[in-house]
């Protein structure tokens, strides 16, 4: 299957990952490549098999309860923003 | 020749521990040596001042009893770790000078037992990649050269720096990160040890995510020794990583006793591929050999689904890399590109995405936008998924058979030279990881240790492949394997600015 131009443009604003033209020419005979050789894939039957998302976990009870434990460093999570003022992240402005 | 030349780990801490040589005599040993090294680009940060200070404080405490289990190691880390007012970048522009405020949880225990920071490893970015390649400091490159040419070759990747540091001699040890062979293939292609722990084994608190349910932290070290003593200092359940598990953490190192009579060893049948070159097979038969020899019991194995690892791999890790990497937006940390004043945000998160990764890191971020994207989801990332529980049921079949380890090469190929593989196809590439994605999609321990030279006098090794949260044994087989194999070669440095 291939992977049109349309559809990299496509999936570049799903990516939010602004493409050149030559970008958008490049991935789209890259990205079919990589998805024929994904498509090897249809040759397994799978279809007695249940999908798990981490098998690698051997179980779930290493969860942390939701509690505070911490805070009131403010500075530190700031001081690697770009920009920032008062205490928060700065971006620019959002008008929708 | 110097006492201090071709360290191992183990016998630094004897040396150290005797009074014969000095924690700050080894650092300054190392950091000229680093200094003199440039043209391998093994490092892209030296912590200088902070190794010294360590090394003094190291010198002060080395009597006394709580001085630690590392004390006085000069140690080097792959850029992927977070270390605490040290700039960490994962080799990638969108974390330009990034200084993490907190330390990862691995490095926090090496440092703990006093080890000491030398500096950062070069790395393929975000760890995506086998050459080295992609990084944004350029390639690290392996110091060892064919013998037909003076082509720079490749270290390897993702941990490239990691391996050329410690076959170089720049380090006593190194860390690197393993999501589908970044620890093994670096250090088969220069010639040293390196070990994937079992997924869980060790916290991944602090290191910067690729693929979350495959990357694992691991030593690369001169000697199968050396890394079961790091892996003795690294494994553990830490509460700020829920994937890491309550496993009891056996002595490692206490383990090593080289006695491998009747171990009962798999060879499958489908790590014997058609283009594979003899000097791989030949490695691979040797290995065998050596191993039968020493009283182990050679047991022919077939793991399927095999060949599905590679395609499954590039479906599963995209995807979650897709997924880890939506986090750098040019907002909270990294890069920001500079942007017209009618730029909305939408532009800002373009720009800086578009600017801040490299081409390789792009690419992975679409396949797995794509696999993840309605429509595709089920066909391909639900079929990925399905098809890593049949790889792994493939290696519990064998295990539960009685099988106590698997011997495969590392890789394909001995090293290749740097531009040679950067093609148009990237898919190219990904097939350098044959031998060692099996092991992640399966969450499996494995070694890979130098065992021969390739008939232009590169080195290459075999791989050792364990059940899950069984270390010990492919580190003593491993310790077995390196006795016998005796691979006592070390590149020539042409590297060292006299």
């Amino acid at each position: 299957m291939s992977i049109s131009k349309d559809k990299v443009k496509k999936i570049g604003n799903l990516a939010k990952i602004k493409l050149t033209n030559d970008e958008i020419e490049i991935y789209s005979t890259q990205l079919t490549q990589i998805v024929d050789f994904m498509n090897k894939l249809d040759e397994v039957d799978t279809s007695k098999v249940e999908s798990v998302i981490n098998q690698n976990l051997d179980h779930h009870s290493n969860r942390l309860n939701d509690i505070v434990e911490d805070g009131n460093y403010v500075e530190k999570i700031l001081k690697n923003a770009p920009d920032s003022k008062e205490g928060f992240f700065t971006t620019i402005k959002v008008i929708e | 020749m110097s006492i201090l030349h071709n360290l191992t780990l183990s016998k630094a801490l004897n040396l150290l521990e005797k009074g014969e040589i000095t924690a700050v005599n080894l650092t300054e040993h190392y950091l000229k040596k680093i200094q003199n090294s440039e043209k391998l680009n093994a490092f892209c940060l030296k912590s200088s001042d902070l190794a010294i200070s360590k090394a003094e404080y190291c010198d002060k405490i080395m009597k006394s009893e709580k001085r630690g289990k590392l004390c006085g190691i000069p140690i080097a880390i792959k850029d992927i770790f977070c270390t605490k007012n040290q700039r960490t970048q994962a080799a990638s522009k969108i974390l330009q000078n990034f200084v993490p405020e907190y330390e990862s949880t691995v490095t926090a225990k090496l440092w703990n037992e006093n080890a000491i920071m030398l500096g950062k490893l070069n790395m393929d970015e975000f760890a995506m990649g086998s050459s080295n390649e992609t990084s944004i400091y350029g390639p690290a490159v392996n110091p060892w050269k064919s013998k037909n040419s003076d082509d720079d070759l490749t270290p390897g990747g993702s941990s490239g720096g990691s391996a050329a540091a410690v076959a170089a001699d720049l380090c006593i040890a190194s860390m690197g990160t393993d999501t589908g062979g970044s620890i093994r293939q670096p250090a088969s292609f220069n010639g040293v040890v390196g070990l994937k722990p079992t997924y869980g084994r060790c916290s991944r608190w602090g290191i910067i995510a690729f693929a979350s349910s495959l990357d694992q932290a691991g030593p690369i070290t001169k000697t199968v020794r050396d890394s079961a003593i790091l892996l003795n200092i690294i494994s553990g359940h830490d509460k700020k990583d829920s994937t890491s598990e309550k496993k009891l953490v056996p002595d490692f190192e206490a383990f090593l006793d080289d006695d491998i009579r009747g171990k009962k060893i798999g060879i499958p049948k489908e790590y014997q591929l058609n283009d594979t070159p003899e000097e791989i097979t030949k490695l691979w038969e040797n290995g065998i050999t050596l191993l039968k020899e020493a009283g182990a019991e050679i047991i022919n194995i077939s793991l399927p689904h095999t060949k599905y690892s590679l395609p499954a791999y590039y479906v599963l890790a995209p995807a979650e890399a897709s997924s880890n990497l939506a986090r750098y937006d040019g907002v909270r940390y990294g890069y920001r590109a500079p942007l017209e004043s009618d730029d909305g945000i939408n532009e800002l998160y373009k720009m800086t995405r578009s600017e801040g990764f490299g081409d390789e890191v792009k690419r992975r971020i679409m396949i797995g936008t794509y696999v993840l994207s309605a429509g595709f989801y089920e066909a391909y990332y639900q079929k990925a998924l399905k098809v890593r529980s049949l790889i792994q049921e493939d290696f519990n079949a064998v295990f539960s058979s009685g099988v106590d380890v698997i011997l495969t090469p590392t890789t394909p190929t001995p090293a290749f030279p740097l531009n040679s593989k950067i093609k148009e196809n990237p898919v190219e590439m990904y097939l350098n990881d044959i031998f060692t994605v099996p092991v992640n999609l399966a969450g499996l321990p494995a070694i890979s240790i130098p065992t021969g030279l390739s008939k232009n006098n590169l080195p290459l090794g075999l791989q050792l492949i364990g059940p899950k949260w069984n270390e010990q044994e492919i580190l003593n087989v491993a310790f077995r394997l390196e006795k016998e194999a005796n691979f006592n070669y070390n590149p020539i440095s042409w590297w060292e600015d006299k």
